[in-house]
């Protein structure tokens, strides 16, 4: 449903995006990981035809972006990074706007996205601008889905939105894959790349990995191992020892704890243990033990080693 | 001597009929990392804004860096440093003009300020983006150099308002080590975060839903106590209950409150 | 059917918007009711007890006298001054003690019983037109009476006719510029405001949040949505117009001696090629600051300066008179005064309408073809 080959763009000096590809299916909601500043909203102002990339070829619901963009506007619905509703307008109107310009009856909403409309519904005389940020998300959702189209492209819908209400909106989008849409979802909270199909890791406008979350164990190199200490007062001083260490492949703190990586295969909790005690560290107290490399381990992994830092030169011409 | 720089008692918020915050009571002590965890209207803003000195308390009181909130707030404004994910730095004006700027603001003195200034990029091994505009820098940057900027005046509290949106996980440690060296030099950090696993590089985290204090303690302690496997569960434990409605149906005079101060400031 | 069903939702959630910014929308009128009453205000029309000067050149001939005594009779005039040298005429009108002077010249007696009989000269002060109007009428009025009875009681001798004539001539104001001319200035303020500033405005708006790259991956065609947004204030800017107009008529009893219609089309032009103007900033901007800045430098300020609303095109340097050329303002104004103070033609002022029309027809097109522009994936 959702097919990007080796797409770039620049934006007069800066690149935005580098030769970027990704696949989504029917029916698969597909994360774009990445920071700010990664190009994931570039990447969608290419896929909902708002922007021509400069090289490189994409389809979207089986249109191409660049030749077909009519019916690709057709079959898609997209939120900005920004809430882009209108504020001073009421819910209902907001809602009933984009069902004309759609030519669909404001009804299809209960069809269409009935359980999510349900949550905002008894708000909707109140303008958009005094709805929480959880709630505005949902109301764009909706106003996205008012034409019923097979692609959903969602830029960052879960920014600043509290955790609660993130894990709401979320049910919300894997009940619209359940029903066969494609979502392609941005997002630079990487615990909720767990709650996707696939997904693809961006930074600096290139694509790092793609991968299915399943998969992060197998795409991870080397061994995680987390330690423990009793309170956090000895951390930095661990942080330090651990990175002079001739084996540590990235280590940096993970909450109250420190995540450890390294390289080589076959190595016992004991040796972090030992190499700790040998530079003087009283360890007893200190819990070391191999953890599964979550999306952010692999993330820093792949930010962090050198040879991921240039993708090497690519042709940019087409 | 006193070691409580942040001393919060019965503290109460309420716009019109609407109660923001309700009964709020807690201390934070030096060099303690002390999250501040909440649904969007659950009280956060709200709460912060009293502790700044930038809005009065309905009742209860506050005592920020050793100053009553509402009976001394300059004192108050003066030893505390504030930084938030959407206003930190001037984007048209360099790294140097924006770190002279907020030291000037706060009256750091220009010898002090220089020394504070190099020792900073000394610290962050950036004195090559010293004249670069701050918009032209990566997100992780800006935020670094805005924490900065906010600690250039040393002050006794930290308050730092979603500090991290946005930026990569890599950047994302970075700032909290910088974050927690600053703590372990005696700075009190107020935080408040959607990252829910941030939670755990504090050294206590308050939960708040509804205006009222839901939980206070260390995470792990939290999450042990509530059987909770993760901090998503913990929270989604601590805060449902149709949080979000209440919230819709009341945050608008609460906006606005918020919105007039804002101006104010 | 569905196209202008699509054209109707824009123009209904664009007047949603208007509706709800209740502070802007009552300002839309409060402001030109205050203007309105403003200027209207600061115009005299009391013209009792007129000050007058007199310069008689005839040294106290009897007919002079019974001049004076007849203009001073009624109490409209009296004799403020009494000069003795057209060098004083000057000086009078300049100290502002005066608002007329009347010039009798020498032989005025003798000259009056004479063929072509004598001329007494009218003076007025022209900067405030509509009051120095207003006195030459009274003045010519009673010297015409006067006239009349020489001619009843025989000192006309025997010819028929006018026995005095007057000579008018207004001083300080050679365009003769309208003292109702806060009227069309007043609404070229107005248009600038809410024609072009406001639709600048709230197209920025819809770029700045976001809101029209949705519209533009709908089924909208960008004409669709820029002709559907500015609708409303077209229709806004033609009913502040009017009542600009309505108000001045019946608080002032400002004329419009002109045809309506002609008024109309000359309003509606303006009001398009202001709205073209507005598009335009739109569509070279990105925020709604911008548009702001851009709709009150580049707009309203030399609508204010330049459109001889203010100062007198006349009085400038060439060069700011080209410049004045080019504001629509400038034409509008020109073509409205001629039309309603004077009353002239339509078909006399095709230069006004021809350069408007073609100004919103340019205009149009050019912002239009901008916005079309960004309907194709950019770039």
């Amino acid at each position: 449903m959702i097919s990007v080959e080796n797409i770039s763009k620049r934006w007069g000096d800066v690149v935005a995006l580098e030769s970027v590809s990704l696949e989504a299916g029917r029916g698969e909601i597909h994360g774009l990981i990445g920071a700010d500043g990664a190009g994931k909203s570039t990447l969608f102002e290419i896929l909902v035809t708002l922007v021509r990339a400069d090289s490189g070829r994409a389809y979207v619901g089986g249109y191409d972006v660049a030749r077909e963009w009519r019916a690709v506007r057709q079959n898609v619905g997209y939120m900005p990074s920004a809430f882009s509703l209108y504020g001073d307008l009421t819910v209902g109107e907001n809602l009933a706007f984009f069902a004309r310009i759609y030519r669909q009856p404001v009804k299809r909403v209960h069809e269409l996205v009935g359980d999510i409309w349900r949550q905002i519904e008894p708000f909707s005389s109140r303008p958009a601008s005094k709805l929480s940020g959880g709630m505005k998300q949902k109301l764009a959702l909706c106003c996205a889905m008012i034409h019923d189209p097979d692609v959903l492209m969602l830029d960052e819908p879960t920014t600043g939105v509290d955790p609660t209400s993130r894990s709401e909106f979320w049910e919300a989008l894997r009940g619209l894959a359940d029903r066969g849409k494609s979502v392609l979802v941005s997002t630079s909270y990487m615990d909720e790349a767990a709650k996707c199909d696939g997904m693809t890791l961006l930074h600096r406008g290139e694509v790092l990995d793609s991968l299915r979350p399943t998969d992060v164990e197998g795409h991870y190199r080397g061994t995680l191992y987390e330690i423990c200490t009793p309170d956090m007062t000895l951390n930095s001083r661990l942080l330090e020892l651990l990175r002079e260490w001739s084996l540590c492949r990235g280590c940096y703190s993970f909450g109250d704890r420190i995540h450890l990586g390294i390289a080589l295969e076959g190595i016992q909790t004991e040796t972090v243990q030992s190499y700790l005690r040998a530079q003087g560290v009283e360890t007893a107290s200190i819990g070391v033990r191999v953890a599964v490399p979550t999306v952010e381990d692999l993330f820093i992994q792949l930010t962090s080693t050198p040879e991921t830092e240039s993708g090497g030169p690519e042709p940019d011409l087409a | 001597m006193n070691d409580r720089n942040i001393i919060v008692r019965r503290l109460t918020r309420r716009f019109g009929s609407f109660t923001a915050v309700d009964d709020l009571s807690f201390e934070v002590g030096r060099g303690e990392v002390f999250g501040f965890l909440g649904a969007n209207g659950a009280g956060k803003t709200t709460a912060i804004r009293m502790l700044c000195g930038l809005l009065r308390p309905t009742s209860g009181e506050a005592e920020v860096a050793g100053y009553d909130v509402a009976r001394k707030p300059e004192q108050v404004k003066r030893r505390i440093g504030y930084m938030s994910q959407r206003f930190s730095l001037y984007a048209d004006l360099t790294v140097n003009e924006n770190l002279q700027l907020f030291g000037t603001i706060y009256g750091v003195r220009r010898r002090a300020l220089r020394e504070r200034i190099d020792e900073m990029y000394r610290k962050l091994a950036m004195s090559d983006l010293r004249d670069q505009l701050v918009g032209d820098l990566p997100p992780g940057w800006k935020q670094k150099i805005a924490l900065s900027a906010a600690m250039l005046h040393r002050p006794e509290v930290l308050f730092l308002d979603e500090p991290t949106g946005g930026v990569d996980p890599l950047e994302r440690r970075r700032f909290w080590e910088l974050i927690l060296d600053a703590a372990g030099e005696g700075m009190t950090v107020l935080v408040t975060t959607h990252y829910l696993d941030e939670a755990l590089y504090c050294h206590r985290t308050l939960i708040m839903a509804d205006g009222e204090m839901k939980a206070l303690d260390h995470p792990r302690s939290l999450m042990e106590a509530h059987g909770a496997r993760d901090m998503d569960e913990l929270f989604g434990r601590l805060t449902r209950g149709g949080t979000e409605e209440k919230t819709v149906a009341a945050t608008p005079s609460a906006d606005e409150e918020n919105e007039r101060k804002e101006e104010n400031v | 059917m569905t196209i202008r069903s699509r054209f109707l939702s824009i123009v209904g959630k664009e007047w949603r918007h208007i509706l709800r910014e209740r502070r802007t929308l009552s300002m839309l009128f409060v402001i030109p009711l205050a203007l309105v009453l403003l200027f209207g205000y600061v115009i005299s029309t009391d013209v009792d007890h007129t000050p007058v000067a007199v310069l008689d050149g005839s040294q106290g001939d009897p007919l002079a006298r019974r001049l004076v005594q007849k203009l001073t009779a009624a109490d409209r005039f009296r004799v403020e001054r009494t000069l003795r040298s057209e060098a004083e005429i000057d000086a009078a009108f300049r100290t502002g003690t005066i608002r007329l002077a009347v010039v009798i010249p020498p032989h005025f007696g003798s000259d009056a019983r004479r063929p072509g009989g004598a001329q007494v000269q009218l003076i007025a002060d022209a900067s405030d037109l509509n009051l120095a109007t207003t006195v030459l009428s009274y003045a010519t009025g009673i010297i015409a009476e006067l006239d009349a009875e020489l001619n009843d009681d025989g000192q006309g001798d025997l010819r028929q006719g006018a026995t005095l004539r007057t000579d008018v001539r207004m001083m300080y104001n050679p365009e003769l510029k309208s003292a109702y001319m806060f009227v069309p200035g007043v609404i070229a303020m107005i248009v600038m405001i809410v024609a072009a500033l406001m639709t600048s405005v709230t197209l920025a708006r819809e770029k700045e949040t976001g809101t029209l790259r949705l519209l533009t991956i709908s089924p909208l065609k960008a004409r669709t949505i820029v002709l559907g947004k500015v609708v409303p204030y077209f229709v806004l800017t033609a009913i502040s117009t009017a009542s600009i107009m309505l108000l001045g008529t019946a608080v002032f009893g400002i004329p419009c001696h002109g045809s309506l219609w002609g008024v109309a089309l000359l309003c509606s032009l303006f009001i398009l090629s202001a709205i073209g103007l507005g598009i335009l900033i739109s569509a070279m901007v990105r925020t709604q600051q911008a548009a702001l800045t851009a709709a009150l430098l580049g707009l309203f300020m030399p609508t204010m300066l330049l459109s001889g609303f203010i100062f007198p095109i006349a009085n400038m340097p060439v060069v700011l008179q080209w410049l004045c050329q080019a504001v629509p303002a400038t034409w509008f104004i020109a073509g409205i005064k001629n039309l309603m103070f004077k009353g002239v033609p339509v078909a006399e002022i095709w230069l006004p309408i021809a350069i408007l029309g073609a100004l919103a027809t340019v205009l149009f097109a050019a912002a239009l073809a901008l916005f079309l522009r960004c309907e194709k994936p950019t770039r």
